[in-house]
C-alpha cells in the first residue's frame, strides 16, 4: 500500500498505544487479580442485616495493621457502628471494605482518596485500600439517592 | 453512438504530500493525552 512515512509513524504509535493498554488490563486482571468492586456477590436487600458480615457494622481489626470495615448504607445514612459516625483508622493500615445498601442505589466515594464505588441492592461491595496520609476524609454518596441525598455522610479519620 | 473516452486514472503519490505539520500536530495531540494520562495516574498513586 502506498502510504506516507508520517502516516507509518502515528499509525505505529497509536496501534502500540492501544496494543500497551490492552495488555494492562489483562495483567491487571488475570495476573494481580483486580475485580470490578461489586463482582457478583449477592444477598438478600432485605435481609441485610441477618447477613454474617453486616450484623455488627464498624472497624474490625482482623490482622497486623489490617482491617475489616463494614458499612450499611440506607436510605439517608452511613450504619459504620458508632452514633457520631466517625471512624479512626491508623495511618499506613490495609483497610479491607465491605459495603452494601438496604434499599435504593447510593454511592460510596472517600473523598480525597481512591475509594470510590457503586452500592447496589442485593450485592456486596468489597474494596481494599490502604490509607497513606494522615488527615480528615468523607465519605459521601455520590448517587443521587434521594431527597436527603445531600446529608448522607460519614467520616474517616486517618490518624498517625 | 459515441464511444466512451478512455481517461488514464491518476495515481496519487502520497510520498509527495507535504505532512509535516500533520505530524507535528500529532505528536502534540500525543503529548497532551500523554501528559493527562500520567497526571492523573500520579494522582492514584500518591492518594
Amino acid at each position: 500500500m502506498n502510504m506516507h512515512k508520517y502516516e507509518k509513524i502515528w499509525l505505529y504509535l497509536g496501534s502500540a498505544t492501544l496494543l500497551f493498554f490492552l495488555i494492562v488490563v489483562g495483567v491487571s486482571a488475570f495476573y494481580m487479580g483486580n475485580q470490578p468492586p461489586s463482582c457478583a456477590v449477592t444477598l438478600d436487600p432485605e435481609k441485610v442485616r441477618d447477613h454474617e458480615l453486616f450484623k455488627e457494622p464498624g472497624l474490625k481489626q482482623i490482622g497486623e495493621n489490617e482491617y475489616q470495615l463494614t458499612i450499611v448504607a440506607s436510605a439517608f445514612n452511613y450504619d459504620v457502628g458508632t452514633d457520631d459516625k466517625v471512624i479512626e483508622v491508623p495511618k499506613g493500615a490495609t483497610v479491607h471494605i465491605s459495603s452494601t445498601t438496604t434499599d435504593v442505589i447510593h454511592g460510596f466515594e472517600i473523598a480525597g482518596t481512591n475509594v470510590n464505588m457503586m452500592l447496589e441492592p442485593g450485592y456486596i461491595s468489597t474494596l481494599t485500600n490502604t490509607f497513606k496520609n494522615a488527615g480528615t476524609y468523607t465519605l459521601v454518596c455520590n448517587e443521587y439517592c434521594g431527597v436527603g441525598h445531600h446529608m448522607m455522610a460519614a467520616t474517616i479519620e486517618v490518624v498517625e | 453512438m459515441a464511444k466512451p473516452v478512455e481517461k488514464e486514472q491518476q495515481v496519487e503519490q502520497h510520498d509527495n504530500y507535504d505532512l509535516r505539520g500533520t505530524l507535528f500536530s500529532v505528536i502534540i495531540l500525543a503529548a497532551i493525552i500523554l501528559i493527562s494520562w500520567l497526571g492523573v495516574w500520579y494522582l492514584f498513586i500518591s492518594r
